[in-house]
């Protein structure tokens, strides 16, 4: 993986002839040096922009270049219209493959394609090549075979992961996402740790997934690994409840319920005790099957009965109609009863779920909380660490009044707190569903008995006053045990077939439970933890060097998680430190690319920086970063940086460096002779 | 006999009470309540609101009845008395904050605006996988919201 910069030429075209300039770089560390506002960021940015990354500045579609490369240019004292301007490119990759790319700023072309040659022709303008023309910037520049994007990160090596999206899609790791790692330009660049990584383009975690990428690190791939088994998990769950609703469906057409099943997967199967269909028996629950058998004798018995005149059996009528009306008047007691107690479990299960929706948003609330503080750290708020922003005094994690003499938890004890409530109100709600299942089964089956002696208490009447013949309330109760042993048997048959299925998804639930083990913890690799160890002793080296002084640089370490600096477990804040936030990038960006030499990364060997000296840096610390550059020449590593410092400490600061000096005492662009 | 209660021996020691710190609602943390405040400022026109619309849709964004409710009034389907607007008092602290830490400017007297820093934090947070339901819901609101038809509502006129 590799890109090289090999000569960079700018073109301004007007009615007094061609100005611009050409700077030809070397595979090592390059420093264009020049008085401020001669130039050297057009140069940056020219650099950006022919490469289609001017996204990374801003999600403007305007070229990054002020008035000269667009409106009017001066030479010298003298004034000039731009009729028209572009930039030439000319770049290597890691096997020594040279291509040009143009692109152009001002005028009638359009911005939005680039050409391509496969060939030197900045160098040799004659050279007969090939030229292609790509399109930069539009939709599609990175997937389609046409999209400039898609050549460059061909011609680098790199092959783009797909990553998700807030909106939940998946899209290439836009280049504009990756490059910030390794070009640092001026306007923004400096402003914060890594705040030129373009969050409109709206990737989830876009810093984090740039750095994995750059440093090739496993941990993405395992992500998405872990990601698929969590859905194969959910699907797993939703199969198992699926079953369970059919089967108890079923048990609902014999007043029956299922009970010892696991509402979830279990992985241990079967359970012990195991699940069982039972069916109510007057005041008692038992086995369907033991049901089945109890009904059968009484199929039986009934079957052997031989059917009886009515003559002598008025009286037996007569007190069977009494002991109906009786047992009716003791059911419909019990019936009322059950819905009652029904209604105070759907009540009960109705509250839960109010409790729960709360405790969701509240949860909601406090991790939105949690979120936004770590925004706080990138800009370092006062209330993120407990101060008044007003008078400094320590305030409370909190919007009650602050002489409420209790101390809030803190948000990450908070969050763990709901989670606990959470917990505890799914499980209740768990059981409160069991009840309500237990009590409407109860319900049906009462009414089902009730209806059972209504209609024998009807019969019994139509018998007495001789609208029917005995016979025939015989036959219907045969009929009636008949039907529910049929349907028993029907309900037990599925019940066992489904005991089968439960059994499979147990098992598939063991394997995605065995593949997820399996993952390492925080899905990084050995390699990974290897290169961000690496990255992290780099890191402290440099700041030592460079003279960090916000924190001892030991107590700084590379999150495992954002693969940012963090200090104890919280990210790296920036306390009024200016020239420490620069220290800070220099090492991080000089880092990644340290780490390139003894590790197999996707890191293109390239680190452009305009104008490292900002804010308060200090020369001598500059020295040292430079002096530390200079390792990237041995490395086959480039790096580009401009300066404007003064003539004679220039002359200090590059006195025995091994770099080449591209030096310029006035402007940058002037007349161009040849071409 | 309450003194035979001391014969239990896990009972028999002196009994200490600890200060144990409490939990906070979420929307009582400040970065929630910043968070909000910056996006209705930054969901109203030129980053700019009153302090009544700032409590006006400070009070909406919080559950989904209120939404609707406030969404209705402005469709003209609800008239004012049925949109109770509730002060938050917290608000008024988060609003302290905020205009210390330099995200929200006190205009005039009663207006507030986003800071360029409080922009870029709202940018931020408009590119993050966080406060999802309010972002819909002010960004739907949007320019919805007037200052007119917020000063309507606190003085009862329907929009009808």
């Amino acid at each position: 993986m590799k890109l090289s910069i090999r000569k960079l030429l700018i073109r301004i075209s007007t009615a007094e002839g061609i100005v611009g300039t050409r700077l030809d770089f070397e595979q090592k560390l390059n420093i264009i040096h020049a008085p401020n506002t001669m130039g050297k960021s057009i140069c940056v940015n020219g650099i950006i922009y022919a490469l289609g990354l001017e996204g990374m500045i801003s999600a403007s579609p305007d070229p990054p270049f002020g008035s000269a490369m667009t409106d009017t240019i001066v030479v010298g004292d003298q004034s000039r219209a731009v009729l028209s301007s572009e930039v030439l490119l000319e770049i290597a990759n890691e096997e020594g493959t040279v291509a040009t790319v143009r692109r152009a700023v001002a005028g009638k072309e359009n911005r939005h394609l680039v050409s391509v040659w496969d060939g030197a022709i900045i160098s040799n303008p004659d050279a007969g090549i090939t030229q292609k023309d790509y399109f930069v910037r539009v939709g599609g520049a990175a997937q389609h075979e046409a999209g400039f994007h898609h050549w460059l990160a061909s011609f680098i090596g790199w092959k783009l992961p797909m990553v998700p999206t807030f909106r939940d899609e998946d899209v290439p790791l836009y280049l504009e996402c990756i490059f910030p790692l390794c070009v640092i330009e001026q306007k923004r660049g400096w402003a914060g740790f890594l705040s030129r990584i373009p969050t409109y383009l709206r990737i989830r975690d876009v810093a984090e997934r740039a750095v994995e990428f750059l440093l090739a690190l496993d941990a993405y791939q395992n992500s998405i690994a872990r990601q698929k088994l969590r859905e194969e998990q959910a699907r797993i769950k939703g199969e198992w409840q699926n079953t369970l609703t059919a089967v108890s469906t079923a048990a609902r057409l014999i007043n029956g319920v299922v009970v010892g099943m696991p509402a979830e997967p279990a992985s241990l199967w079967p359970p012990q005790p195991g699940p069982q269909l039972v069916v109510p028996e007057g005041d008692k629950w038992i086995s369907a099957r033991q049901g089945l058998q109890s009904m059968r004798a009484a199929l039986r018995t009934l079957q052997e009965q031989a059917p009886e005149g009515n003559g002598n059996r008025i009286a037996e009528l007569q007190t069977e109609l009494r002991t109906a009306e009786q047992q009716l008047r003791r059911d419909e007691y019990v019936l009322d009863q059950n819905l009652t107690e029904l209604e105070q479990q759907r009540e009960a299960l109705g509250n839960v779920n109010r409790r729960l929706a709360a405790i969701e948003q509240d949860l909601r609330r406090n991790k939105d909380a949690k979120r936004l503080r770590q925004f706080g750290s990138m800009l370092p708020l006062h209330v993120t660490q407990g101060e008044c922003p007003t008078c400094h005094q320590a305030v409370q994690d909190t919007l009650l009044s602050q002489t409420i003499d209790a101390a809030p938890m803190s948000l990450d004890d908070n969050i763990g707190f709901i989670e606990s409530q959470k917990a505890t109100y799914l499980a209740m709600r768990q059981n409160t569903l069991r009840l309500v299942a237990a009590k409407e089964a109860r319900f049906e089956a009462q009414n089902a008995r009730v209806e059972n002696i209504r209609r024998n208490i009807r019969g019994l009447r139509q018998t007495l006053t001789g609208e029917r013949a005995p016979v025939e309330r015989e036959i219907r109760q045969r009929l009636q045990i008949e039907e529910w042993i049929e349907n028993a048997e029907k309900t037990l048959g599925e019940f066992d077939e489904k005991l089968q299925r439960f059994g499979e998804l147990s098992k598939r639930w063991n394997t995605v439970l065995s593949a997820i083990k399996a993952l390492p913890e925080d899905d990084l690799s050995g390699d990974d933890i290897a290169k961000i160890s690496a990255l992290e002793k780099s890191l402290r080296q440099q700041l030592v060097e460079y003279k960090f002084r916000s924190l001892p640089p030991d107590s700084l370490s590379i999150s495992r998680d954002t693969f940012r600096p963090e200090h104890e477990k919280f990210d790296f804040e920036v306390n009024n430190s200016a020239s420490d936030l620069i220290r800070m990038i220099w090492a991080y960006v000089n880092g990644l690319l340290e780490t390139a030499r003894s590790f197999s990364t996707n890191h293109p060997g390239l680190l452009i920086m305009d104008e490292p000296k900002q804010q308060s840096a200090h020369r001598a610390d500059l020295g040292t970063f430079l002096r530390r550059l200079t390792l990237a020449g041995q490395h086959g590593q480039q790096i580009i940086i401009t300066t404007s410092e003064e003539d004679d400490t220039f002359g200090q600061l590059i006195a025995n460096l091994d770099c080449k000096v591209l030096d310029f005492d006035g402007k940058i662009l002037g007349p161009l002779t040849t071409g | 006999m309450p003194e035979d209660v001391f014969r239990i021996p896990e009972l028999a020691v002196p009994i200490t009470f600890q200060r144990r710190p409490i939990s906070i609602p979420g929307d009582l943390r400040p970065h929630w309540q910043i968070g909000v405040v910056l996006l209705i400022l930054w969901n109203s026109r030129k980053a700019k609101a009153s302090l009544q619309k700032v409590h006006i849709m400070n009070w909406a964004v919080r559950d989904a009845e209120r939404r609707a409710a406030l969404s209705g009034y402005i469709d003209g389907e609800v008239g004012p008395e049925d949109v109770v607007v509730r002060y938050e008092p917290g608000l008024d602290r988060a609003l302290r904050f905020a205009v210390a830490e330099g995200l929200v400017a006190v205009v005039k007297t009663n207006e507030l605006q986003l800071t360029p820093k409080g922009s870029e934090i709202v940018q931020q947070i408009e590119a993050a996988d966080c406060l999802q339901p309010e972002k819909h819901f002010l960004k739907e609101m949007g320019s919805r919201a007037s200052e007119k038809r917020m000063k309507a509502l606190l003085r009862l006129e329907s929009l009808i």
